[in-house]
């Protein structure tokens, strides 16, 4: 019966009840998103797995918090940021980092065959630390400017700001890559 | 359309959430000056969109049960199964009753008189740090991956409860889960009784403690 459970307040009651199958279900719900935040915001695959393990474990510890009224998503997913950004700092204290996924230098040329999100994950890598973390929140988390500024600690207009300057840096980028004009014809192509 | 109009409206549309309006892409065809910044949204939009398809799949409900079972999940999944308003958050009476008791047997066991020292027995004392770093070896593996404090993080790095966390008496956390800072403390030592107006009346914590020899 437990699959049929598609209510998210039905879910944290049994949850709260100590039903195991519910709470496996609350699991496989979310760990998509919470994962891929996790993944994209430490960019290493073994960290990404431990931290989504912790952040399930801590909401289930505070799950009896959460307000019935409020989406479960996105309060789970300040859960993963706060702890995303607890594990890079904790990453960044020790005296030899690990190596990250996707940080090459430059990439190959590009070409029509290379995957743009290949391409976008590269340049994402020579951003300044915070305005990544700002694009991966708000893109990947899905969160809104108010929740990152909350999770970062600034205005959610310094966000906002941020936010900007990574994408116009990012598309810079792109562009100097030459991707522009492939992806135009590719567009072109699409909408013809 | 004026070229403010269409960066205002472009700007409005949220990243990679909605679909851009037509007549912004028919005045991007004809003003040079807004290609450049409609081409750029359209690519930065497509990238985000294969981007975020990138992230590998992962199966982590077992992994996650089994940390659950090996600490389980404190009196939170208990509370919550009773029907009601949420709890407040833990309230640090007893913690700190008890915390008080252990600093004032700390002092006392300070200030009892050595006993006299034995030789030390040193096949036991191998035994016991060999038994202990198997315990350890046990525990640490499954320990490292459960999560130390209680209360989400939900609510931001400068919220109440960080602040709960790093209270003054961080020193006695192992415990009680929740340390409250030092304003709590205060509030909950504040229990409406008077003091005594001198304080020679005022009870001396160190009369509690036993006379040396």
């Amino acid at each position: 019966m437990i699959e049929a459970v598609t209510d998210d307040g039905v879910l944290v009651r049994r949850c709260l009840a100590g039903d195991e199958a519910a709470l496996r279900l609350f699991v496989e719900r979310f760990q998509g998103p919470v994962f891929g935040l996790c993944c994209r915001m430490l960019r290493h695959r073994q960290d990404a797995e431990d931290t989504s393990q912790e952040v399930f474990l801590r909401a289930f510890r505070g799950l009896s918090c959460w307000q019935p009224g409020r989406p479960l998503k996105p309060w789970l997913m300040m859960i993963a940021a706060n702890r995303c950004r607890t594990a890079i700092r904790r990453r960044m204290s020790r005296p030899s980092a690990a190596a990250l996924l996707d940080d090459p230098p430059s990439g190959p040329p590009w070409d029509a065959s290379t995957d743009l999100g290949e391409e976008l994950e590269r340049a994402l890598g020579r951003l300044r630390e915070d305005h990544r973390q700002c694009f991966v929140l708000f893109h990947q988390g899905e969160l809104s400017c108010a929740r990152i500024g909350r999770i970062m600690g600034h205005p959610a207009g310094t966000i906002k700001t941020w936010l900007h300057r990574a994408r116009r840096e990012l598309a810079d980028q792109l562009q100097r890559r030459g991707i522009v004009h492939g992806v135009r014809h590719e567009m072109h192509d699409v909408r013809t | 359309m004026k070229c403010t109009t269409f960066a205002r409206e472009l700007r409005s549309v949220k990243h990679g959430r909605g679909d851009l309006p037509p007549r912004l892409e028919r005045h991007a065809a004809a003003c040079a000056r807004c290609r450049r910044m409609w081409e750029d949204r359209l690519l930065l939009d497509t990238a985000v969109v294969r981007w975020r398809s990138r992230v590998p799949n992962v199966n982590l409900a077992d992994d996650v049960l089994a940390a659950a079972k090996i600490r389980p999940l404190s009196s939170a999944l208990a509370r919550g199964a009773a029907d009601g308003p949420p709890p407040s958050p833990p309230g640090g009476t007893g913690a700190i009753a008890v915390a008080l008791l252990a600093l004032l047997l700390a002092a006392a066991a300070l200030m009892l008189p050595t006993p006299t020292r034995r030789p030390p027995n040193v096949a036991s004392s191998m035994r016991s740090v060999s038994e202990g770093e198997a315990a350890n070896a046990v525990v640490a593996p499954s320990e490292s991956r459960i999560a130390a404090t209680t209360a989400p993080e939900a609510t931001g790095g400068r919220s109440a409860s960080s602040g709960r966390r790093a209270g003054a008496l961080a020193l006695v956390a192992g415990i009680g889960e929740f340390v409250p800072g030092p304003w709590e403390l205060a509030s909950v030592l504040d229990d409406g009784a008077e003091w005594p107006a001198d304080p020679a009346g005022w009870l001396d914590p160190w009369s509690l403690l036993p006379a040396p020899e």
